[in-house]
């Protein structure tokens, strides 16, 4: 689906939050790499989409009325079998009803489990003042606590990306220090641009998240992706 | 503990000291935890595929898998540590594996086997330790553990021992410290755990000081409890040099004679204008020193008019403190005349010691004062001051602006920068002393002298390095309680330079040391020249302020702003307005004036509007310091404003209230005049700048709350 068409359905169905399988669909149009996320609407469909992703896969509660996701019981990760896809789809429709009662839910979000990597986020969101800025940082608590993060205003120029990634406190984690591997540079630097490049072509865009992202020696991916579009 | 683990531990010591090993090993670290109540995960030594089995499922699992090799200190680097192994299959290919990669990345290594451990609960990650400093002796160090965390160096330190209210201050006193209180809604860590681990490690740093350095990386805290999960530590048996500490009593004794002397001797007094031992002269005299002063000079009948003496063995009376202004050659033999006379304190002002590479030379000066007890200032200085006996026995410039801040300098230029500054801002000043290379004498000396002084209420030191770092943080502890003491440490990234083999020990490797322990002991301190000369000339004038409530009265809105902005860079709480109080001031300032905090009276006022609010501000209780912002205006000029502020203060002050106030004066070059009026005044004030009155505000806090004076 386009970007137009995901913006249309949202604001057909009076939603600023994109689900994680239309930001995800949009964001792979636009050449940033995510993991393949599809939607299951039944526990059979998660089993039969949990076989073409391949196991282990990550299950995620798919609700315009439920932001954070893993406080409400939403996330279930490392699934191995049909059997253990079954059941935690169960216990997610279960544990989101109960957490956020009357929420609307989607359907569950089925993706396969990328393997661990150095965490990383790249996000955007809208100033006051300056209007859309990109943000990168290294992932996890830590960071969410040290507040290490880089901005610069969109668009970015090539050499805004690699300064932003040198920008931050932590950055030699991403060298590879006490026998963790390096993280690869230009992936991450390649993954910033086409995220600033996406929302220079899309004004609509007032929020997006991507986080955490996995940085490996070769490549790196988004794993979870959040978009928040303006009203109208 | 009892006698009999302490012994266990002091034998297991004396077979590793035998063995010439620099670290224990795992199963000695663990005897060392188990004898402090330092909680670990269950764990015994395989060396072979089997006997990791059959640990693991005697411990259950999960397990983790470590190489246990003396030449292998960073294990994951060599792939030698495998986590969450789940049953014996995985345990034992984690064993073949390991012992692979160990043979492979270190060929030559003494492998010991394998070390199967019980898996921690995992909870959040911290580290705890402790290093061995060159200055402070045993320090403890607490900080968040995980690889960035190295990265960003979150971590604190106290000396060793530390007491579990210390302990408790310092899980507190890190970047992430709120990452204790629970993660994104998730429970709190166990911090009564994590203070008596911290307490535990500070504890047997002090029992057994041939602990070098103990890592306890990582720690996992949870909701009910902590366990140290890897413990390295590293010993060092050889003798340390204890630093000489002289009883209190003592060198009060002899300090009172050197800075307040009756008779002073001049070594090398001269009568040839331009050698230092002229000017030395010159100065006593010109000073207006009234003590008796003896010139001893080899050949000279008089020097400057006064009788001179060949050598101090001459002189007929007592001499209180020798001052030296003879070339480094000549100064041991004239300094053995000095102990023969009985002299109490040498000024050594010549250079061409330790500072030349000229250890051997300092060295004998040591011991010529340490067999006649004698003090050293210096060598390598320029002397010192004591204004309240004015007595300025330096070959610099005369100093004669009697009042009471005690400075000192390690350095001579810093020292003359301390002597231009003063006289310029007309800072009264109790003395000013370098200290050059503390051959003897050192900061915490001069700490000892000064907390006793009557003429001095505020102490500011600048130094590069601590000799006796832990001395020092003893004796400002209990100094700073009752009188400021401001410290500017110079050379703040050079510091511990030496290569560390712990985590810890990096970690220590910078200046945060320092910035730790001087906090803990009360000292405020200055990071620029320009910062210690205003905290010494503004501390003495402020009241100390009895609470936290500040408020801006400012007449310039961009002043107020940036005021707003100081007060939080420097620690300053804004007083949240109560209505009341915000009614209060509404009366006084133009409707489109903002009450709240700042108040903001608007620029076209008059001196009363101004007064007003100031005697309000002054008057009601729960407002406890005041900042004010002025603009200079045609209604209310520069020193029509400064002479207000003076009259309301001074008519306050006669009713028993006092307050401390600093000002930022905004304006055309009037306001300059202006601010120096109002500094003289008692209100320390500064034209150009909203920071600098903040900063000074800042400081007298910072000190008024390590002292317990704030509510």
């Amino acid at each position: 689906m386009s970007f137009a068409d995901v913006l249309a359905r949202a604001r057909a169905e009076g939603r600023t939050l994109l689900s994680e399988v239309e930001a995800k669909d949009v964001l792979r149009e636009a050449g940033v790499p995510v993991t393949l996320t599809t939607l299951a609407t039944s526990a059979d469909e998660a089993v039969t989409q949990s076989e073409a992703a391949g196991y282990p896969v990550v299950l995620k509660v798919v609700s315009p009325d439920i932001a954070h996701k893993s406080d409400a019981g939403g996330v279930k990760l490392n699934l191995k079998t049909a059997d253990e896809v079954r059941a935690a789809h169960a216990a997610i429709l279960k544990s989101c009803s109960e957490a956020v009662p009357g929420a609307k839910i989607t359907g569950v979000a089925v993706q396969h489990m990328a393997p661990q990597g150095t965490e990383v986020i790249v996000g955007m969101t809208t100033d006051a003042q300056f209007g859309p800025v990109m943000m990168f940082g290294l992932g996890g608590i830590m960071v969410e606590v040290l507040k290490d993060v880089s901005f610069r205003l969109v668009p970015l120029a090539d050499r805004d990306a690699g300064q932003m990634i040198d920008e931050i406190k932590g950055r030699p984690v991403l060298s590879g220090v006490r026998g963790q591997p390096a993280s690869d540079i230009a992936a991450l630097k390649s993954t910033i641009l086409k995220v600033s490049e996406f929302v220079a072509q899309h004004p609509e865009v007032q929020e997006l998240d991507l986080n955490p992202v996995f940085a490996y020696p070769d490549g790196a991916i988004a794993v979870d992706a959040r978009i928040i579009v303006s009203a109208s | 503990m009892n006698s009999a683990a302490r012994e266990a531990i002091r034998t297991m010591f004396d077979g590793v000291r035998a063995d010439g090993r620099a670290h224990l090993s795992p199963a000695e670290a663990r005897l060392l935890c188990d004898a402090y109540g330092i909680p670990m995960p269950k764990d015994g030594l395989a060396t072979t595929a089997d006997e990791a089995v059959a640990l693991a499922a005697s411990f259950g699992y999960p397990v983790v898998l470590k190489i246990v090799a003396p030449q292998i200190v960073h294990k994951t680097d060599v792939g030698g540590v495998v986590a969450g192994l789940e049953n014996a299959e995985e345990v034992a290919a984690a064993f073949s594996s390991i012992m692979d990669r160990a043979r492979r990345h270190v060929p030559d290594a003494k492998i010991s086997g394998v070390q199967v451990q019980q898996m921690a609960a995992p909870g959040l990650e911290v580290i705890v330790g402790a290093v061995t400093d060159g200055s402070f002796g045993k320090l403890v160090a607490f900080g968040m553990g995980g690889v960035l965390v190295e990265v960003l160096k979150d971590v604190t330190f106290r000396l060793a021992p530390v007491t579990e209210a210390d302990a408790a201050e310092m899980l507190g006193s890190i970047r992430a410290a709120k990452l204790l209180d629970g993660i994104r809604g998730g429970p709190p860590a166990d911090k009564a755990a994590l203070v008596s681990i911290i307490t535990a490690v500070g504890q047997a740093v002090s029992d057994f000081p041939e602990i070098a350095e103990m890592d306890l990386n990582p720690v996992f805290a949870t909701e009910d409890g902590a366990s140290a999960v890897d413990v390295r530590v590293a010993v060092d048996f050889a003798e340390r040099e204890m630093p000489n500490r002289p009883p209190k009593d003592e060198i009060v004794r002899a300090m009172n004679r050197i800075m307040k002397p009756d008779a002073v001797a001049v070594i090398g007094a001269s009568a040839e204008e331009g050698k230092i031992g002229n000017s030395v002269m010159r100065n006593l005299i010109n000073g207006g020193y009234e003590g008796a002063i003896y010139p001893i000079h080899p050949k000279a009948e008089t020097i400057e008019g006064i009788k001179a003496y060949k050598s101090v063995k001459d002189v007929p009376g007592e001499i209180d403190v020798a001052v030296f202004a003879i070339p480094a050659a000549f100064v041991p033999g004239a300094l053995t005349e000095c102990g023969e006379k009985g002299i109490p304190g040498a000024v050594l002002i010549p250079s061409g010691f330790a500072e030349t590479g000229n250890i051997e030379g300092q060295r004998e000066l040591q011991e010529i004062g340490r067999k006649y007890n004698i003090r050293l200032m210096g060598p390598n200085i320029y002397g010192f001051y004591y204004t309240h006996k004015n007595l300025c026995a330096t070959f610099c410039t005369a100093y004669d602006v009697r009042g009471e801040v005690a400075l000192s300098s390690q350095s001579g230029g810093i020292g003359m920068a301390i002597v231009g500054f003063s006289r310029s801002a007309g800072m009264g000043v109790s003395a000013i002393v370098g200290l050059g290379n503390k051959s003897d004498i050192d900061e915490d000396d001069l700490l000892t002298f000064f907390e006793q002084d009557e003429n001095t209420q505020v102490i500011a030191q600048h130094f590069e390095d601590l000799k006796d770092g832990r001395g020092f943080a003893e004796v400002a502890k209990r100094v700073s309680k009752t009188k400021p003491i401001i410290a500017l440490k110079a050379g703040r990234t050079s510091a511990g330079a030496k290569a560390a083999s712990s985590h810890t020990g990096a970690l220590a490797g910078d200046d945060k040391v320092y910035d730790d322990i001087l906090r803990a002991a009360g000292v405020i301190r200055a990071y620029t020249l320009r910062d210690m000369l205003e905290f010494a000339r503004g501390i003495p004038v402020l009241p100390t302020p009895t609470g936290e409530n500040v408020v801006i009265i400012t007449g310039a809105g961009g002043s107020g702003v940036l005021l707003s902005d100081a007060c939080v860079d420097n620690g300053l709480e804004l007083m949240k307005m109560p209505d009341d109080l915000d009614a209060a001031f509404r009366k006084f300032i133009p409707p489109f004036g903002a009450a709240g905090n700042p108040v903001d009276i608007t620029g076209g006022e008059p001196p009363a509007t101004y007064k007003a609010t100031i005697q309000l501000a002054l008057e009601d209780e729960r407002i406890h310091s005041i900042i004010l912002g002025y603009w200079h205006t045609i209604i209310t000029p520069p020193m029509v404003f400064a002479n207000l502020v003076v009259e309301i203060v001074e008519e306050m002050k006669a009713k028993g209230i006092e307050k401390p106030i600093v000002a930022s004066l905004a304006g055309d070059v009037e306001v300059e005049e202006a601010s120096e009026f109002l500094y003289r005044h008692g209100i320390p004030s500064y034209a150009y700048s909203t920071e600098i009155p903040v900063q000074v505000l800042g400081a007298k806090y910072r000190w008024a709350r390590g002292a317990g004076l704030v509510r």
